[in-house]
């Protein structure tokens, strides 16, 4: 299938890019991979005049360590964070994650981190053809003034956030860079969403990202990331969670939690750190509490944007939570800094 | 054991260098000269009446050569009950019906063209629940039928069930359901037609029925008014059929009605999402099933009724109660047996023939209930299967003759593995299902047949033209394979034509696993023809009697050495006076029989018979089921080609996991809800299994070189055995397919006493939370 | 828009005008006419479109052709070696069974040939991972591990292949 014209741009630096973004503003977007964005370009959700492709910028590419971050170019690609040695080791949550994206052989290597944080909402009345959607009225999302997703409809709209990658990252207090032509800032990447589901994120027109920077693992933490899916491969969740916690061996003393694929943005519990915090190390009760807590938090939020049942959905919110929070507290304790540190 | 030289050989497919280099072409890949791109308008509703389509903008679109509507179109009605119109004309019954059609210079044009068209409707009120769809107030699909009953009785009862259930010492009585379930053949469906200025018409398509297909369009030539013209039916490489192919489309028609207006090619190919939509998938099936035994655990009755959601038009999934019978009346040895069936009219898609073709949705249903029956007897689930299993000689209560069967070893070959080795665990259970299935065709025409030309060159070339259809599954290696065995020569040096019916002789098609048996038969009787004639010309040049000459290695052999190389032979068949050509031509219909009114008659020559034994995981808090080992043992006669056998297996086993576990057309109000591979999960390498393929070889003395059918076997019992061991690892026991992790845990719950609130998964209503 | 790129296409630098909206699927396939390429669901979701860019296996349906520009593209029409002898995979794919339909087949043998040139001596979970973007419908995907199995333990050796003169199968 043919898509409909538009203008091609690659710049050869940054800040040509962030020229050209300037310049065209609303009637542009950015193509890393495209594998988020040329799927919906065919089935007619977005038509931008204008292209701005990252492929030429290297040093949107670039993975590496400084003292406090690993940094990582907002154009990455999948792969190449996946080959980078040090990330199955001391980021394993976000190894994790970007392993259970879609296909490895095929969205990872075209695929970037960035485009993975960017991607749209999707829900299952929206992310169709047009002749699928014209059998019903035009969506909130698409522009129109009503939701399917919601029982007895709705003035919002109900998309939910597909991120794999963001839920881990954000726990893991990940922040990112955002550049215009103007203006750098580096925000929390929670900051990033907008929790709105016709605009989820919160760039404006002539923003882009460029860069991720995670924070060095530390004596006595731990990362997991846990994904439901029906299949082993080529599927967006059915719930996720990516959990962090920090420990002395005998206490928790930190965690965070972030569900994904329930919410119009990563949905982060911000309950359970009190919750868990000064709990023993493998207090079962605790991880209870924090999962319940995860399950009424996602309730709320809770549509049926996708094939698989919302109260399934939603228990599986607790269960996904428990394992997420008990993997990360496992890596935590064999976090072999932890003796050092203590 | 006999010697062969290329039976039972692992040899590769004859395409398959095509294949692998990329030169292979499907219908995706031919371009004609002139060839417009046709595409179809589809209804916005699913029940509907059609007040006005109007056309006129995209008439004017440039680029728009032909437009089509319901009104434009000579009366055609296709399909086996002849109920569907390729243009609906007055109202449209489902999503699916076709309500215009386009052809443009290029694809893009087509589609921009069918968006300009306007059609106005007014909504009727929709039947979407067969059930629902019996009782008398529902609104009718049909009118003009008076009922959304269709007029097919499917109904039979042998012996006496009643005074059997009084007799039986231990019953179950249970219901069962499926869904519909599609076949995803990589490649999407696609045709081209061509009618020339004499108005003979070629139409180049995916088909699995090139005879049929060939008559089916030669009835829309005729309501276009042209008589006697030819109609040639050439298949390109078809990626996949699993018995979508087995009746004509209307885009087929479609493609023959827009090139007949444009008088150019025009082709129809369809995107992923309409594959989705508009072909027809798997018969859903709604099961009523009792049945018992007495103290020994003897089947003593089977009761069976189903409703079939037919869909809102009638194509092959209509009738394959037919083919259910033959597991409901045969599928172990049971002396009283009653089925009744009634297909439905909805509003929903019609449904189509595919891979077991009834038999999956039947046996899930029996086996499933054969595993609940011998827990009531408190007998070992294998045991009670051996107890009541097949034995050849059996005449089933329907007049199956079993001759070759290999049902005994199947149970055993999977009993015995059953455990794959492995110590009994929590939430980790094994089950166990077997199949009958037909084996040496099937009678469902008057002719069960199939055409077999040869010709032999001078060097011993062989060119085999056949009826029969291949779709990937080897069928014209396995043809290869038994004309070369049967002339002595070896597989490369036979070419076979399947693909056009101007060259190659009549079939029935590719369904019913009927090609080995059928289509091997006819080829082995026209290769025999001229192996006789080989060997007289061979005795009086050498000298040596007939049954003293060996024919092999592409030379005659005498004795152990080779004392004439054959093509030396062939030159001098018309070198000579009153010279010959190495031709022969033969049609086998095998010895099978049509079935009575009361159903009874042997339908099949022989039957195939496997049992297949799963280990599943079942994880407790998802409800998610993890295949862990697969084993899956089948009676095939014979393996001609192992390698194309153990495919056959290892696909069909695949897809009836997907069956079993992931897969289902999700239809709300009549609509395709996940018309694409993101929601309809089918399953990727990351789920592969490994099954072990057990081949018992009963060696079928009416098979080709003892070959019976295995084309559809391989999905038949999965279901069933899965459902038996999720049982088995956690004790519920899930009656709707797909086993969707929401059901099992669902289960899990309420066997634990925990209230679930919310939808229902199972009956999709509301549970009040307390 | 139209514009000019230059990129190798199965060993051959070429340069064509393209216009900027065309998928590298399209291009190759309707443009070029190496129409052993597949379109399996146009949207990323199946690998029958894949080809192999720089050495990576993409899917080219949702790959703009403008971005070959400067690349070297494999597809399966320039995998056999010039004259014409099939590389190891093909063998062995023909050999083991790996190809029923063949639809999924030239996506399925580039996905491995990326996987075998980064990782010689892969796994079997290496191998479903690298196959996990390609569905198959017809072989449930064993032969086809087996094929790269088998191709990884060198067991490619004389087959059994049946070439035909004729070498045309539609
Ligand atoms: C079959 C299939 C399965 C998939 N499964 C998953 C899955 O399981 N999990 C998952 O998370 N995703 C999945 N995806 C979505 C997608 O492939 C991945 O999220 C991928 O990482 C997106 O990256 P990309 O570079 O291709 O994004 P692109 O398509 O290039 O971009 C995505 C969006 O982000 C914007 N964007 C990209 N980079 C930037 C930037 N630097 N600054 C600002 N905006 C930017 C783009 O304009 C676009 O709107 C799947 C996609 C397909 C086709
Ligand atoms: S056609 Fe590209 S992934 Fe299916
Ligand atoms: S061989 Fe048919 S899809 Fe793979």
């Amino acid at each position: 299938m043919r898509l409909p014209p538009f203008t091609y741009n690659r710049p050869q630096d940054l800040d040509e890019a962030l020229e050209l973004l300037n310049a065209y503003g609303k009637d542009c977007k950015i193509l890393a991979g495209g594998t988020d964005l040329l799927v919906r370009m065919k089935q007619g959700l977005v038509a931008p005049m204008n292209l701005i492709s990252l492929k030429a910028l290297s040093e949107l590419a670039e993975i590496r360590e400084t003292a406090t971050d690993l940094k990582i170019g907002a154009a990455a690609k999948l792969s190449d964070i996946l080959a980078y040695q040090p990330v199955q080791g001391r980021w394993p949550g976000l190894f994790e994650s970007i392993k259970a994206i879609g296909a490895p052989s095929i969205q990872h290597f075209s695929g970037t981190i960035g485009g993975n944080l960017c991607q749209d909402n999707r829900c299952q009345f929206y992310n169709q053809s047009r002749s699928f959607r014209r059998a019903r009225q035009t969506c909130n999302k698409a522009g129109g003034s009503t939701c399917f997703a919601w029982k007895g409809g709705s003035d919002k709209c109900h998309s939910v956030c597909q991120s794999d990658t963001a839920p881990i990252l954000i726990a893991m207090g990940a922040k990112v860079v955002i550049k215009s032509r103007q203006e750098t800032r580096a925000i929390p990447l929670e900051e990033l969403y907008s929790s709105i589901g016709e605009h989820p994120l919160t760039l404006g027109d002539n923003e882009m990202l460029t860069e991720i920077l995670v924070p060095v693992r530390a004596p006595g933490d731990g990362s997991a990331f846990e994904k439901l899916a029906y299949r082993s491969a080529i599927d967006y969740a059915v719930v996720s969670a990516g959990a962090f916690v920090q420990t002395d061996g005998n206490q928790m003393l930190k965690a965070s939690l972030v569900i994904g694929a329930v919410a119009r943005g990563p949905l982060t519990i911000a309950t359970i750190e009190k919750t868990l915090e000064d709990r023993p190390v493998g207090d079962e009760q605790a991880i209870d509490e924090a999962a319940k807590e995860a399950m009424n938090a996602a309730e709320a939020f809770m549509a049926n944007n996708m094939t698989q049942p919302v109260e399934y959905r939603t228990q599986m919110v607790s269960v996904i939570t428990k394992r997420a929070l008990k993997l990360a507290t496992k890596r935590a304790l064999s976090n072999k800094e932890v003796s050092e540190a203590k | 054991m006999e010697e062969f030289t290329v039976i039972g050989k692992r040899i590769s497919k004859v395409d398959a260098v095509d294949k692998a280099t990329g030169r292979a072409l499907y219908i995706q890949d031919f371009k004609l000269p002139g060839m417009l791109y046709g595409r179809i308008l589809y209804s916005k509703y699913p029940h509907a009446r059609i007040i006005k389509v109007d056309t006129e903008k995209a008439k004017a679109l440039p680029g728009v050569v032909t437009i089509l509507t319901g009104e434009d179109i000579p009366p055609i009605r296709l399909g086996v009950y002849k109920d569907n119109p390729p243009l609906k004309s007055g109202k449209v019954r489902s999503c699916r019906d076709e309500v215009a059609a386009v052809a443009a210079l290029d694809p893009e044009i087509a589609k921009e063209a069918i968006d300009l068209i306007e059609v106005t409707y007014e909504a009727l009120p929709a039947i979407f629940d067969p059930e629902e769809a019996l009782k008398p107030e529902a609104p009718l699909v049909h009118e003009d039928h008076k009922t959304n009953v269709l007029k097919m009785p499917w109904n039979l009862h042998y012996g006496d069930v009643e005074a059997a259930r009084l007799e039986a010492a231990f019953n179950v009585q249970e219901r069962f359901t499926t869904t519909w379930v599609t076949h995803c053949c990589m490649g999407t469906s696609g045709a081209i037609a061509d009618v020339d200025n004499s108005n003979n018409l070629t139409v180049y398509t995916n088909t699995q029925i090139p005879s049929l297909a060939q008559k089916d369009f030669q009835e829309t030539l005729k309501a276009l008014g042209v008589k006697d013209r030819r109609v040639r039916v050439i298949k390109p490489s078809i990626g996949g059929g699993f018995g979508s192919k087995l009746d004509t489309y209307a885009y087929e028609h479609l493609a023959i009605l827009l090139a007949w207006h444009a008088r150019r090619p025009v082709k129809i190919l369809f995107e992923r999402e309409e594959e989705f939509l508009a072909t027809s998938p798997r018969q859903p099936t709604v099961t009523y099933i009792s049945m018992g035994c007495d103290r020994e655990g003897k089947l003593l009755y089977r009761d069976m009724s189903m409703v079939l959601d037919n869909g809102a038009y009638t194509s092959w999934g209509a009738t394959t109660p037919s083919v259910m019978m033959m597991p409901i009346t045969s599928l172990y040895r049971v002396p009283n047996v009653r089925y009744t069936a009634k297909c439905v009219y909805t509003n929903n898609t019609y449904c189509q023939a595919m891979r077991g073709y009834g038999n999956p949705q039947a046996t899930f249903a029996i086996e499933s209930a054969i595993d609940m029956l011998a827990e009531a007897a408190d007998i070992d689930r294998v045991e009670f299967r051996r107890i009541n299993s097949n034995r050849p000689g059996d005449v089933t209560p329907q007049g199956l003759r079993i001759t070759s069967c290999g049902l005994p070893e199947c149970i055993d070959a999977v009993s015995k593995n059953l455990d794959f080795g492995q110590p009994r665990e929590k939430g980790i259970g094994t089950g166990l299902a077997s199949l009958i299935h037909v084996g040496g065709g099937a009678r469902i025409y008057k002719s069960d047949g199939c055409g077999t030309m040869i010709k032999m060159d001078d060097y011993g070339k062989v060119d085999v033209f056949t009826g029969a259809s291949d779709m990937g599954q080897g069928a014209d290696t396995v043809i290869a394979q038994i004309v070369a065995e049967e002339l002595g020569v070896k597989v490369e040096d036979i070419h076979v034509f399947h693909q056009d019916t101007d060259i190659c002789p009549w079939d029935v098609g590719a369904h019913a696993s009927r090609t080995t048996f059928v289509a091997g038969n006819s080829a082995l009787g026209a290769a025999r023809k001229i192996r006789l004639r080989l060997l007289a010309m061979a005795s009086k040049a050498t000298g040596v009697s007939e049954d003293k000459l060996v024919l092999k290695d592409r030379a005659f052999f005498a004795e152990g050495s080779p004392i004439l190389p054959l093509p030396k032979l062939l030159r001098s068949s018309h070198f000579t006076p009153k010279g010959q050509m190495m031709m022969a031509d033969n049609f086998y219909d095998p010895e099978n029989e049509n079935m009575g009114r009361d159903f009874r008659g042997n339908m099949s020559a022989t039957y195939s018979f496997g049992t297949h034994g799963v280990r599943v995981k079942v994880d407790e808090a998802t409800g998610k089921v993890e295949i862990l080992d697969y084993i899956a043992a089948h009676d095939v006669g014979r393996a001609i080609n192992p390698m194309l056998l153990d495919g056959q297996v290892h696909g069909g086993v695949l897809m009836g996991v997907g069956y079993a576990l992931t897969e289902q057309v999700i239809l709300e109000n009549g609509r395709n809800m996940n018309p694409d591979f993101r929601d309809y999960k089918l399953l990727t390498a990351m789920d592969a299994i490994h099954s072990k393929p057990i081949v018992i070889e009963t060696v079928d003395e009416k098979g080709p070189f003892g070959a019976k059918g295995i084309g559809e076997p391989g999905c038949v019992p999965t279901a069933p055995a899965i459902a038996n061991a999720i049982y088995d690892a956690v004790g519920v026991r899930i009656r709707d397919l797909p086993i969707t992790p929401e059901k099992v845990l669902a289960a899990i719950k309420k066997k634990k006493g925990a209230v679930s609130c919310g939808i229902d998964v199972f009956t999709q209503k509301e549970q009040p939370c307390e | 828009m139209s514009r000019e790129i230059k990129f190798i296409l199965n060993g051959n630098p070429i340069c064509i005008a393209i216009e900027e909206h065309w998928t590298l699927l399209y291009l190759l396939r309707e443009k070029l006419g190496l129409t052993g390429t597949k379109e399996g669901c146009g949207r990323g979701e199946c690998g029958a479109c894949t080809v192999l860019v720089d050495g990576l296996a993409i899917n080219s349906c949702l790959y703009f052709a403008v971005e070959t520009d400067g690349k070297n593209i494999l597809t399966i029409e320039g995998l056999a070696a010039e004259d014409g002898s099939l590389h190891p995979l093909q063998k062995s794919f023909i050999e083991n069974g790996g190809i029923q339909c063949g639809f999924c087949t030239p996506g399925m043998i580039l996905s491995a040939k990326a996987l075998l040139d980064e990782n010689p001596r892969p796994t079997e979970t290496d191998i479903k991972q690298a196959l996990a973007g390609n569905l198959c419908r017809c072989t449930g995907y064993v032969q086809i591990i087996e094929s790269i199995e088998a191709v990884v333990d060198k067991r490619i050796e004389d087959i059994n292949v049946v070439v035909r003169e004729t070498g045309d199968s539609d």
